[in-house]
């Protein structure tokens, strides 16, 4: 098991660093630097800016610079973010908890509603209900995220009954921790429904699948020869088998909500991540985009790496290959 | 008042399970296939009978059938399937779910597809036990177990009953499941060609098994096959099945002796008898009928060697041509 | 390429069966003719504006008038007024009357580029205004908007796609065909760029140019952008078929006959995979509209004046403020029917062709 791990890091590791090589060429091929509308004000001297250049190496080639960020890097320091004025893993720590948050909060939520959906659907094919629910799913799977985060935050507002957007409400510190975390969860619901929509239309419709291939199974029929009771040949026989596969699928739906998520983090105001990116893109602000999207790579990696190693443990045969 | 689960013509003390005018048939995108049609079977109690056809005849369906375990896109269209005074397809979900594996069991063809690859078989074969009497206790569960596998002949009992079927071999996971089968002492066994995916030294220990097992327990056995040949030294009736419909039925030894319809004597024919090389083998000449697709009359009249102008037109009527020896066919003598 | 041809038309006969990609593909038709006639469709240019009708309601037609009897469609001149919260309202002024013209005369504008006319289907005298779905913030008309935005977001969507496709089947064909060293180039290639989230990518090649380009440049390169995190996909799936299809025996038997490989790989293989491709292609489609409109909705994209769904929503992301001026988010609605419509046609097309295939939706 060692061994594999060990493969698979040596797969996942040069990718990540291709990655993030990509990136930092990306956002350093962008024309000009943070620094110009530095310069353009007179009460900024050119000396002091061209000491900051230096600083950063702004003014070496791209290989170089990748270079130095490496090394940094490695030691744990993700440089400073020009436009916080902090170090930039002062500012990725409490986004990549507010990501979490929202990543976790979808995970559950998907996966809570999706596999006893699909089960259910399953058990009544061909039945009206499995396709409405076939139908709401092709909706969650079409629908646009911006769209559908755009018309919940108008209702929202409409109505007055969730938060349209944010994390925290304005008089947040004034709550108790009870407060404070129900606060939290009103906030949470809108890109939670969002992300998880698609992610639940997804995820039903596998299990679904899974299940109908699993009750056509051999093994179905002697549990009801053997007289048991269809809720039981349904519950333990069937789903037992049926949920294997999603094993595997976890760790690629975690690729799918960092990505999926971003867009609706920044319509939703949601502080995360995702949010992170486009303000650092659009400041040009050349740390915190490198460190955000090694963060995110990672994560990502970490998430397929993760997938990996359950996969194996479950079934011993993927090991030795 | 008779109740409405007794049916009350020919209500036959002696036998166990009587089939009466079965028709199932399966609902396809464009077409219906009558898998049985029109079923006539009496089982006597105790006895073993042997239901004998090529591959798609209908005998697993006729099994189902009697289990109830008939799923869309099959339905069981009519017929009466009386058990112990009881029509089968006339009892609630939950009567018929106390008669599976309590009353009447099934053990299947491939015994490594019907266990579950998720359950140790001591779960599985204990799962019946347990069901079917709630006052078993754990301990007394184990214990039925163990001896199930000793009688169905699993060596090393006590190690296998946590055994996944992934590690048993294809004869020993056929014990399992007879054992399972067994589990609750059922009135009825039917084997669905329980050999058919074995290989043949372990087919021979399976059928002596069987063998044992019903001179241990007096259950009654149904043995389904298109093994005439294993018929001979296990059962005592053999009802032969052709296109969905039973066309002949008889003691063993009067059907190995006299078999009355053309199809029968063909089966006999080609059993290979000879020494290698030195017969030819006999085959019957045509296709078992698509069953979405059968002849007009008699089904068999493309095969057959008798075949006359009104087989063409009418299904022979299936009459006792002797006492206790059943036949459909306008010319067998 | 006589084998593609059948396989379509075998195609096209099944699918006739299936009654929601049918419909689907009709509307798909619908929405890309109403891109090209846009101009005509729409009773304004898309950069008519009128800001003293900004965020103006949907222009009410009347069929009934002062006196209670029947009469052809009409509307009223609008204005700007405050509300007793201050709020802004518009006010019909009843007095004059403006009949709804077909076939009007109004901005002109351009067909496909070339034909210049300057009919519309429909619209008012100048002195009113028919905001059918209402007015943007700069008082220009959402409906023509709408219309208008439908050409870039849709051709957009065929052109990546197009793009891709050549790529795909470039560097698909070669890496399955010829294997070895630059099939493994080729494929870690397309993994790194498979495994960098679609958003974050998106947001990465679009930081390297600069935000003051002009509206052609722009689209060039969101066209770019977008065939560029598409080709990978469309390369596997080439990729996937050349290297079964090379063992097959009509392509041993042309190269033991001495055909050159590009020919082989152009004539048999692709065809082969035609199928295959036009599912993919179908489904990944709504990537790329999905994309465009996403950049554009941030204000990378298409900028003002011009217009795109996705810059038309942009207005909506002051979302406390979209109680006033709902409409702003039909053009989401656009989008929405036509993601809809790629993903039915493009299920249907795999039904028609193999349930079976492996292929799902790319975004």
């Amino acid at each position: 098991m060692i061994n594999y791990i060990i493969r698979r890091l040596l797969f996942f590791i040069p990718l990540l660093l291709a990655v993030s090589f990509i990136g930092f060429v990306c956002i350093n091929l962008a024309p000009g630097n943070y620094f110009d509308s530095l310069k353009q004000n007179p009460q900024v001297s050119q000396d002091t800016i061209r000491l900051y250049e230096q600083k950063y190496h702004l003014d070496q080639n791209v290989f170089t610079q990748y270079y130095y960020w490496l090394v940094n890097i490695s030691k744990l320091d993700f440089g400073y973010s020009f436009a916080y004025k902090i170090p930039v893993f002062e500012v990725l720590k409490s986004r990549m908890f507010n990501t979490f948050i929202l990543s976790l909060s979808v995970l559950l939520f998907s996966w809570l509603i999706a596999i006893p959906l699909g089960i259910y659907c399953a058990v009544n094919q061909y039945k009206f209900t499995d396709k409405l629910f076939s139908f709401f799913s092709f909706i969650g799977l079409s629908i646009p995220s911006f769209f559908f985060a755009l018309l919940l935050l108008y209702f929202a507002s409409l109505t007055g009954i969730l938060p349209a957007g944010g994390m925290h409400s304005l008089n947040y510190e004034a709550f108790s921790p009870l407060g404070k975390f129900l606060d939290l969860l009103k906030h949470l619901i809108i890109p939670t429904l969002v992300i998880g929509t698609s992610s639940i239309a997804g995820l039903q419709r596998l299990m679904r699948g899974n299940m109908l291939e699993v009750l056509r199974a051999q093994y179905i029929t002697t549990a009801r020869a053997k007289g048991l009771p269809e809720y039981r040949v349904i519950y333990l026989h069937a789903v037992r088998n049926a949920i294997n596969p999603m094993v595997t699928i976890f760790g690629g739906s975690l690729a799918g909500l960092l990505s999926g998520a971003a867009l609706t983090e920044i319509i939703c105001n949601w502080p995360g991540l995702g949010r992170l990116m486009l303000d650092a893109v659009m400041s040009q602000d050349l740390f915190l985009f490198a460190g955000d999207l090694l963060m995110i790579s990672f994560l990502l990696i970490l998430g397929y790496l993760i997938a990996d190693i359950v996969l194996a443990w479950v079934d011993p045969r993927i090991q030795y290959q | 008042m008779i109740p409405r689960w007794i049916s009350a013509e020919n209500f036959n003390m002696d036998n166990i399970l009587e089939i009466k005018d079965l028709h199932t048939y399966f609902y396809g995108e464009d077409l219906m296939t009558k898998a049985v049609e029109g079923v006539n079977l009496p089982v006597r109690k105790g006895e073993a009978l042997g239901l004998v056809g090529e591959s798609a005849c209908g005998k697993t369906v006729t099994a189902y059938s009697i289990m109830r375990l008939i799923q869309s896109p099959g339905k069981i269209i009519k017929g009466q399937i009386i058990f112990q005074g009881k029509d089968l397809l006339k009892l609630s979900a939950r009567e018929i779910q106390a008669i599976r594996g309590k009353e009447i069991s099934l053990v299947f063809q491939e015994p490594l597809a019907a266990l579950n690859p998720v359950y140790t078989i001591g779960f599985q074969i204990g799962e019946g036990i347990r069901f079917h009497d709630r006052e078993v206790s754990n301990k007394n569960q184990k214990e039925k177990v163990l001896e199930l596998l000793k009688a169905v002949g699993i060596p090393e009992p006590e190690s296998r009953i946590n055994d996944y079927p992934h590690n048993l071999s294809g004869g020993q996971a056929q014990r399992a499941v007879i054992a399972m089968a067994l589990s609750c002492n059922p009135q009825v066994l039917i084997a669905d060609e329980p050999t058919t995916s074995l290989d043949v030294t372990v087919q021979a220990q399976i059928m002596e098994l069987f063998l044992k097992l019903r001179r241990e327990k007096g259950f009654t056995f149904i043995l389904i096959t298109h093994n005439l040949a294993l018929c001979s030294q296990v059962v005592d009736r053999v009802a032969i099945m052709y296109a969905g419909k039973i066309v002949e039925l008889a003691t063993t030894e009067e059907i190995f002796n006299h078999p009355l319809h053309p199809y029968t004597k063909a089966l006999f024919a080609s059993i290979p008898k000879g020494i290698a090389g030195k017969e030819k083998l006999e085959t019957i000449g045509g296709q078992v009928p698509d069953p979405a697709n059968k002849p007009s009359g008699c089904y068999f009249h493309p095969r057959c060697r008798l075949k006359k102008e009104n087989c063409l037109q009418a299904y022979p009527e299936y009459r006792e041509i002797k006492p206790g020896h059943w036949v459909s066919c306008h010319y067998a003598i | 390429m006589k084998k593609s041809y059948s396989q379509l038309g075998k195609g096209i006969r099944k699918l006739k069966k299936h009654g929601l990609a049918m419909v689907a593909f009709w509307v798909l038709v619908g929405l890309y003719l109403s891109a090209i006639f846009a101009g005509f469709i729409a009773p304004y240019h898309y950069d008519n504006e009128q800001r003293s009708l900004s965020y103006a309601s949907p222009t009410k037609v009347h069929v009934i008038d002062q006196a209670g009897k029947f009469s052809w469609p009409f509307v009223h001149k609008v204005s700007q007024k405050f509300d007793q919260f201050y709020n802004r309202i518009y006010v019909e002024d009843k007095t004059e009357k403006y009949p709804l013209r077909f076939l009007a005369k109004g901005d002109s504008y351009y067909i496909l580029g070339m034909l210049k006319a300057n009919r519309h289907l429909f619209g008012v005298d100048s002195q009113a205004r028919i905001y059918f779905w209402g007015a943007d913030s700069r008082g220009r008309d959402l409906f023509s908007r709408i219309f208008y935005g439908g050409q870039v977001s849709l051709s957009i969507g065929l052109v990546g796609v197009t793009i891709s496709l050549f790529l795909g089947l470039f560097f698909g064909g070669i890496s399955g065909y010829f294997k070895g060293k630059t099939d493994t180039l080729i494929m870690r290639i397309c993994e790194i760029i498979m495994m960098i989230p679609g958003f974050y990518l998106m947001l990465s090649l679009r930081s390297i140019f600069s935000y003051s380009l002009s509206s052609l440049q722009l689209y060039f390169v969101i066209v770019c952008i977008m065939s560029f995190i598409g080709w990978p996909g469309l390369a596997r799936v080439v990729r996937g078929m050349a290297l079964s299809l090379r063992e097959r025996e009509f392509v041993l038997a042309a190269r033991a006959l001495g055909v050159s490989d590009i020919k082989i790989i152009w004539q048999h293989i692709i065809p082969h995979s035609f199928s295959y491709l036009i599912v993919a292609a179908s489904l990944s489609i709504p990537g790329y509209i999905l994309g465009e409109s996403a950049l554009s909705l941030l204000g990378l994209g298409i900028q003002d004046p011009y217009a795109s769904w996705g810059n038309l929503l942009s207005e909506s992301m002051a979302v406390s403020q979209l109680k006033f001026h709902p409409w702003i988010l039909i053009p989401g609605a656009f989008i929405f029917i036509t993601v809809m419509a790629f993903n039915l046609l493009g299920d249907g097309l795999r039904d028609v062709f193999d349930p079976k295939m492996d292929i799902g939706r790319k975004f």
